[in-house]
This record gives C-alpha cells, structure tokens and sequence, in this order.
C-alpha cells in the first residue's frame, strides 16, 4: 500500500532532521516529504483506478475510498509543492536554528493531515486531528518571534476549546451510540446514529459543526486564521491554508453528511454561515497591505464559497427532482472548489514566500517592480491571482462558476441571495488580487534593482502548482469523474449531473468549453500582435507632470490607497463587523479569564504565591507548583527540614525531646 | 448543407458588424454631440482615421515590462471573443458558452487587461485610474449579479438562450430591463461614469502611457466591449419577445431589427453624455451602491412572483 511507504517516508525524514548541520536536516527532511508526498499522489492513483482500498498501516485501520481520494490529493499535490520549495526556501530561515524542530514537525504535520482524510475510526481520527493541531501549532510557533507569540497562542487555545473539548465529547457520545468505545469505525457509528432520537443527533451535529467550523476558519471562529497563517514561515503557510482547513470540508462531508444522514436544517446552517463567510473573509482581505495577511484573510473568504456550495448540496439533495440535481451540482462545485483553492492558495502563499525570499519584506506598500527582476514568479503569481478572481479560462473560474449555476437556479431565495452575494465578492477577490499583483510586480523601481530570481526549485515548487490552475481550467474534464466519485461515495452513489467532456463542461443547457475559448483567445491575440507588431520608437521615462523633486520609487499609488473611496462607502459594514469581532473577542477573553481563574486554584505561583492571575501569559511569568504537587509539599518539606535539623542536634536536647515523647506516650496511655 | 451555408453567412455578417460598426458607433455619437453643442461635428470615419492615425505611429516605451506590450492585445481579443458570443439573428458565431456569467467575465477581462496594463508602469496617475476603473467594476458587478439573479428564476436557467425561450414579462423584469441599461451604460464607461480614463483629471489614467499603436489597440478594444454590451443589451431586449426564430428570412428580419435598435440607442448615449459632466469616484461608487440596493428588491419582487 502506497500510504504505508508514504507515512514511512514521512518517519524517515522526521529522524532525518537530527543530523546537526541545519541546512542538511531541512534539505534532507523535505526531500523526504517530496517522496512522501509522490506516495501519497500515487495511493490516489491507485485508489483511482482500481477502486477503494481498505487495510492497515502500523496498526492504523484506514479505508480509502473516493471521497478520501480527492483529499489526499489535495494533501498530496500542495505537499508536492511545498516540499519542493522548501528545499532551497528554509535557507531563508538558517539563523533560527533548530532545523530538527522543523523537520519533526513539518514531516508529522503532512502525515497526520493524510491519516486524518485516510483513517477509518473515530478513535484514529481523533487522534491524527490532534496531531495535526499540535504539529501545526509547533511550526506556527516555530519562529518564535515576538509578534507571533500571540497568533499561535490563540490558534492553540482557540483549538483546544473549539476542537479537542467537541472532539472528545464526541468520542464519548460515539462510545454510548455504539455501546463500546472499542467500536467506533464509522460504519459502526453510521448505523448507530440511523435508530438514535433526534435530540442525540442534534448534538451530534452541533459537536461535529464546532469542530469543523473552527478548523476551516469559518465565521464566527475565523479569528485565529489571519494572524496564524502568515506567522508559519511560508511553506507551512502554503500547508495550513492549502490543505489544513480543508480536512474540515472533508470532515463535513464524511460527518454531516455520510454518517449523520442527510438534513436540510444543517444545509441550511453551512450555507448561510458559507454566505457570511466568504463576504466577511474577503472584504477584510480588500484591507490588507500585508501579502501574506491579505491571502489568510481570502482563505477565510473562499472557504464561504466551499461551504456555500456544500449547503447549497444539503439543502437541495434531500429534496428529490431537478432540484437534487441542482444540489448535486452544488455540492460538486464545492468540491471543486476546495480542490482548486487548495492548489491555487497554496501556490500564492509559495510565491509571497519567494518575494519575502528575495527581498525580505512582505510589506506591499514597499514592495514594487519586481516583475522585470523576477518573471518566472510574477507569471505564477499572475496564473495563481486570475485564479482565485474567478477569470476564465483558470481553475477557479470553473468551480465558482459552477457554484454560480447551483445558487441561481436553486429557485430558493436564501441559496440565490448566497449566489449573488458570490459573485459580488468575486469582483472584490479580483480587485484584491489585481493589487497584490500590481503592488508586487507593477512598476519599476530602484530599491529592487538588485533583486535576483529565487533559486529553481523554489520556481518548480510555485509551477507545480501554478501550471495547474491553468491546466484543471482548461481541462476540467480530467478532475469531473474523479470528484463525482467522491461525491458518490458521501451521497449514497448519487453523482453531479456535470456534462462531462473533454472540450465542454456545464449542467444542463448551461454550457461552457474551455478550450474553444482558449484556443479563440490565443488565435486572437497572437494573431493580432503578429499582424498589428508594436513599434517602438523611443524609450522614455513615465511622465510626472514635469516634477523634479519626486522620488521615482515612491512615484505610484500605496496598497492602501487602491480602493479607498469602496472602502469608504461600505465603511458600516467594516463598522459593524468590526464590533462584532471586539464582541466576540470579550468573550474570549472572559473565556481565558475563568479558565485561569479555575487554573489559579490548581497552580500555585511558587515565588509570589498571592499574584493576581488574569491572562495565560501571567501563568508563563513565574516558577509554577501544580495541584499534585502541592498535596506531597507537606510532607516533603518536612522530610527536608528532618533531613537538615538531624545531624545538628545535641544529646541534651535529643534527651529532652525523648523524654517528651516518652511523657506523652504515658499520658494517652494513662487517659485511656 | 444549406442551414450550414446561412449560418456561415450569418456570422459572417456578425464578424463584419462587430469589426467595423463600432468606430461608426463612435462617428455617430461624435456627430450627436457635436449638434447639441451647435457645431458640425467630423464625418462619420473620424473615429476611423483616428485609429489609423494611431496605428501608423510608433510607441513611445515607458517600461520593459512584457505585460505592457502584451495588454492591448489580450484586451482587444478579449473584447472579440466576447462579441463573437452574441447572437446575429439566431447564430452565434463562436458558441464557447452562451451564458449570462462567461459572457459578463469575458467583458470584464477587458477591463481585467486595461487594469494590468496601467499597473505595470511606474506612474502613479495610471495606478489611480487602474483603480478607478477596477472600483467601477467593483460596484457594477453587484447589480450585474442581481440581474442574473431576476433573469435566472424568472427563466429558470443561466443558459442565454433558454432565457430567451423561457422569460415571461412580469414588473421585475421591467424593473431588470433599467438596471441593467444603467449597468452597462456604467461599465461601457461612458460620461458621466468615465472617471477612469478622465483625461482632464489623471491624464488619460490606465491609458496615460500608451501613445501609437498600442493605444490604437486598446481603444479600438473599448469600442468593440461598448458595442458588445449594447449589443448584448438588444437582445434581451427583443429576442424574448419575438417567439421562436426558424426561418432564415425571420432571422434576418432579427439581425435587421438588432442593427437598428443598436444604431437608435447610440444618439441617445451621445445625448446623454454631452448633458452631463464627469462625476467624482465617490459619487460613483455611492450610486451604484444605491442601485445595489434597489436591485435587492426587484430581486425579492422577482422571488415573490411579481
């Protein structure tokens, strides 16, 4: 089984990572993960093929089937790039040190995130989500900068209240609905759940939604993303947003709907909070001047179009007719999507990652000009932004497009008013990006005059990913029957209507061929530079109004300035959501206060035993005494201070404490 | 055989119409506002001359960067596929998805390329009118997105040509008809709504550092996306309501009936735009937001069945 020498290539390079000198423990700990993932993409392969393949690995019982399949792609593919990135990129960070720390965890992280998609019981799963959690967590962590230490403390607290507490509770309501915590597969749990009452399953959704909405990021538990994600360095970057957040789609898909059975009511929940989502994501992401900070916040954005095309399926699937189909398609697209953004944002975060490579800053008011001195990044950076706007003839304009269909012709005012709202933000995703191009690549500048190419695997990592934007575009035919039979595997053997052709994709009469209008495109517009050639006839300066005191470089609109008069107009919403976001952060932080209050009375600080504890970061400040601890302080104080008192004592003193004794025993012995 | 030969024959006419119509289009409305102002006005191929002017002359180059040369052409191509979608009667010449949604973002991508083009030279008056333009499409793509909404319910597709089959007039779609006029007018960037390229403001913005025939180029494009998008607008405008077009002599009666009302609408675009001034970006934005709004309820209106 491939997944086995997957997971062994992944062990490997995690020991790998011992061997002392940093750069050969980083290079070789990601070849590792290069042939790992080469693993991971043949088991898709396999399982593509030949159907689905059900085993163990080391004692793991794990069962791939379609649905399995599509996510460990996604897990395969993104890992591919980044992996091979990452061999000349982690130079970048040599005077960090601790090049073992990041191999350990950067192989763990990987491997879990495949077991996650892969296993076949609750128990594993539980266990793998952990994993990649605490991994995750690490290699947020892992710079251990000061304005990072924030971000991955809120991403780990976020993630024990939000994921480990449901997960467990889930556990044990699991191991009541099976009668056995030794039975939790999830057929066992499936069949469980068909005679539970409605109020058991209620909970079983509610558990399974918490977890699943705070690991994708989805508001109202978004907070933590946009400030976790660009503290990883930028391969990790490129893992947390590609893959991470999408095995609670899969989750969604394999919980919510596999083996929970089918409900309108949580269709319902998901797209609404999908609608939200991907307008409250995006339009914070128009803010941002941070590159990596403006890709964190649009990952929050597309995942609202996930989840609005899997509502969209959950709704309308249960509903039977033309309007199953129409879900079908939805929850296809969805699918789609979560495919097409994994490969498109894993992409991006690997191209800032080259930026920040080659001239250190991720600031876009400062950057500029960089596409003359970097063409190869700029075209994937280019490839990569068209899309994730949505232009055709990409990827992202294919699944957007189809979720577009899913929403208008749902005939259901909630689902098209989802739709509408889709596409508005697609013209913001279009307009943040046309900035990150422009603000990275436009233009020409003095300061980066000096700035070189990255090195070329750092390139062959962004193209793995980038070339395929374009090519799932062009060819959405090669992904349609892999991903139908995904959607068959969650839907009970029910697949999208999608006209599935090489030169044609669409639902029903609505049609759209890639190709012919690649092919009209490009005839087009190389005919027209063939027979109209630009002449050039001199070379000339860009013309500043005849000013001579202006300094070139700053010549040019900052990144905050683009769209400032839409921001300006739609201030009220950016004020509502801003309250809602310092209401939501209260309630954290009331949160975190009576759990430290209930920490206080299990720790005692050592030093200053009275101080008052409000914040985890007070409980970091002195030496700690845990309640266990506490119970045998008594007693071994007291040991110690015999241990130091007995060799000093006199034989007079030793004489009168016996007499003492002695007295003592008389007197009990007398009264009784 | 025959039906193959009338097809042919009518994309061609298509392809003629969609070459050459559009700086006449531009003629027309340069005569228009000429006469509202009291003067003359050129001859009708003024716009023409223009563009052969320009194609004869050298471009002065500003930058070294691909995308600048690159730009014009894609924006041009973009513009022609996007008219090669539009029915001529009742033939498509390119059918790659007759579509509400590939066709707006087959449009968009002029802009897309306009945008691309201003930001690939270090001059910050073409970043700001890339800006305005892309906060144009910002605002004009909502109420484009409410249209589909109205069009796709009342029809119960996407699919333009089912649109045609299947809408049935009710006061939503009324309603439609004007915002989406007011779209189009917005997005072909006509006076008062051409803050982009605002000459007198930003120095021709996107355009500002193209000269010769690179800036022939893109403006011939801009001319092929306006006439795309009125043409667009004729034909939802009559198609629905004409029944099934079967024969070629129907057919032609169509593209005759298209021609006209195409020619019709530009004296009053020209009226409206030697009426007004140029508006500020913020009032723009502010407007179509508002339109935003009043298309949400024809939205629900259309969702009530009215």
């Amino acid at each position: 089984m491939f997944l086995e020498y997957a997971l062994g290539a992944f062990v490997l390079g995690g020991l790998l990572g011992f061997v002392i000198d940093y750069k050969a423990s980083t290079k070789a700990s990601s070849f590792m993960a290069v042939i790992g993932s080469l693993f991971l993409l043949g088991q898709v392969y396999e399982v593509y093929t030949t159907g689905p393949v059900k085993g163990s690995i080391f004692g793991i019982p794990v069962h791939v089937d379609g649905l399995s399949a599509v996510f460990l792609f996604i897990v395969g593919i993104v890992s591919l790039g980044s992996a091979v990135f990452s061999l000349a990129y982690m130079d970048h960070h040599e005077r960090k040190g601790k090049g073992w720390v990041y191999a350990i965890a950067y192989n763990t992280f990987i491997a879990s995130m495949a077991l996650v998609v892969t296993v076949d019981n609750l128990e594993y799963f539980v266990v793998s989500w952990e994993l990649m959690t605490l991994s995750s967590f690490i290699l947020i962590f892992w710079k251990e900068e000061r304005k990072d230490l924030d971000a991955s403390l809120k991403y780990y607290i976020t993630m024990h209240f939000a994921d480990t507490i449901p997960l467990f509770l889930l556990l044990g309501l699991a191991s009541v609905l099976t009668g056995s915590i030794h039975n939790l597969s999830y057929s066992a749990i499936h069949s469980a759940l068909l005679t539970a009452s409605p109020g058991t399953k209620a909970v079983f959704y509610a558990l399974t939604l918490v977890v699943f909405i705070a690991k994708a990021g989805v508001v109202p538990l978004h907070f933590w993303l946009p400030d976790a994600h660009p503290a990883a360095p930028s391969n990790v970057s490129a893992l947390l947003s590609g893959i991470m957040i999408k095995t609670a789609v899969y989750g969604l898909l394999r919980f919510d709907w596999q083996i929970s059975g089918q409900s309108t009511a949580v269709g319902y929940i998901v797209a609404i909070l999908g609608a939200i989502t991907l307008t409250v994501g995006t339009l914070y992401a128009l803010r941002e001047t941070n590159s990596k900070r403006l890709l964190a916040y649009h990952s929050v954005g597309q995942m609202g179009y996930i989840w609005l095309g899997l509502g969209i399926g959950m709704v309308l699937i249960p509903r039977g007719g033309t309007l199953a189909a129409v879900g079908a398609l939805g929850m296809f697209a969805g699918l789609f999507h979560a495919l097409n953004h994994a490969v498109f944002k894993g992409s991006l975060f690997l191209e800032a990652g080259s930026v920040e490579y080659a001239t250190g800053t991720l600031n876009l008011e400062e950057l500029g000009g960089l596409g003359t001195r970097m063409k190869v990044t700029a075209v994937a950076t280019l490839f990569s932004s068209l899309a994730i706007a949505g232009i055709p003839p990409f990827n992202g304009f294919i699944s957007k497009w189809l979720i577009y269909v899913a929403g208008y012709q749902s005939g259901n005012f909630v689902l098209a008013f989802g739709a509408v709202l889709a596409v508005v933000i697609s013209a913001v995703t279009l307009a943040s990006f046309m900035k990150f191009y422009g603000a990275q690549f436009g233009g020409e500048m003095k300061r980066y005059e000096e700035v070189k190419e990255v090195p070329a695997v750092m390139q062959l990592g962004e193209w793995i990913l980038a070339g395929l934007t374009l090519f799932i575009g062009v060819f959405p035919g090669f992904v349609v029957g892999f991903l139908n039979k995904g959607l068959s595997v969650v839907n009970g053997g029910t697949t999208a209507g999608v006209t599935e052709d090489l030169y044609k994709i669409g639902f029903g009469s609505v049609l759209f061929s890639p190709v012919l209008f690649v092919i009209l495109l490009g005839a087009l517009a190389v005919g027209l530079y063939f027979s109209f050639r630009p002449e050039y006839g001199k070379v000339a300066r860009p013309w500043d109004c005849g000013s001579t005191k202006i300094d070139e470089d700053e010549y040019k609109t900052l990144a905050e300035g683009y769209y400032r008069w839409y921001e300006h107009k739609i201030g009220s919403f950016y004020r509502f959501t801003d309250w809602c976001y310092s209401f939501g952060a209260s309630i954290i932080h009331y949160t975190v206060r009576a759990y430290t209050w209930i920490a206080s009375y299990f720790v005692k600080i050592v030093d200053t035993p009275y101080t008052r504890v409000e914040s985890v970061s007070d409980l970091r400040r002195g030496q700690l005494l845990y309640v266990d601890e506490e119970t045998f302080k008594p007693l071994v104080r007291l040991l110690r201070i015999v241990r130091d008192v007995l060799p000093g004592i006199r034989l007079g003193t030793f004489v009168v404490l016996a007499l003492v004794v002695v007295g003592a025993i008389v007197g009990i012995l007398m009264v009784l | 055989m025959e039906i193959d030969a009338v097809k042919l024959g009518f994309s061609l006419v298509g392809i003629i119409l969609l070459l050459f119509l559009p700086p006449y289009l531009d003629g027309i409305a340069r005569r228009v506002r000429a006469r509202l102002q009291y003067r003359r006005g050129p001859p009708l191929s003024q716009t023409w001359y223009d563009l052969q002017k320009l194609f004869a002359l050298p471009s002065v180059r500003p930058t070294a960067s691909t995308i600048f040369t690159w730009a014009p052409y894609l924006a041009l191509a973009s513009a022609i596929s996007a008219a090669l979608l539009l029915p001529y009667g009742n033939v498509i010449p390119v059918n790659f998805g007759f579509n509400l949604v590939v066709f707006f973002y087959v449009v968009v991508m002029v802009s897309v390329f306009l945008i691309l083009a201003g930001l690939s030279v270090q001059n910050a008056f073409s970043h700001i009118g890339s800006s305005r333009e892309m906060q144009i499409v910002l605002t004009v793509e909502p109420l484009i997105a409410i249209l589909y909404g109205v069009l796709a319910y009342n029809a119960g597709s996407l699919s333009i040509s089912e649109i045609v089959r299947n809408l049935h007039l009710t006061p939503s779609v009324l309603l439609t008809y004007a915002i989406l006029a007011y779209a189009l007018y917005v997005e072909s960037g006509f006076v008062p709504f051409d803050v982009a390229e605002a000459e007198q403001e930003v120095i021709g913005g996107p355009l500002g550092e193209y000269s010769g025939r690179l800036l022939g180029v893109f403006y011939y494009a801009v001319y092929i996306k306006r006439f795309a998008l009125l043409w667009f607008f004729v034909s939802l405008l009559t198609l629905p309501w004409l029944g099934p077009i079967d024969t070629a002599e129907k057919a032609a009666l169509v593209l005759a009936l298209q021609f006209l009302l195409t020619i019709a609408f530009y004296p009053i675009i020209a009226a409206l735009e030697a009426t007004n001034a140029r508006l500020r970006v913020d009032h723009v934005v502010k407007m179509n937001v508002r339109m935003f709004f009043a298309g949400l309820i024809v939205l629900a209106m259309a969702f009530m069945g009215w």
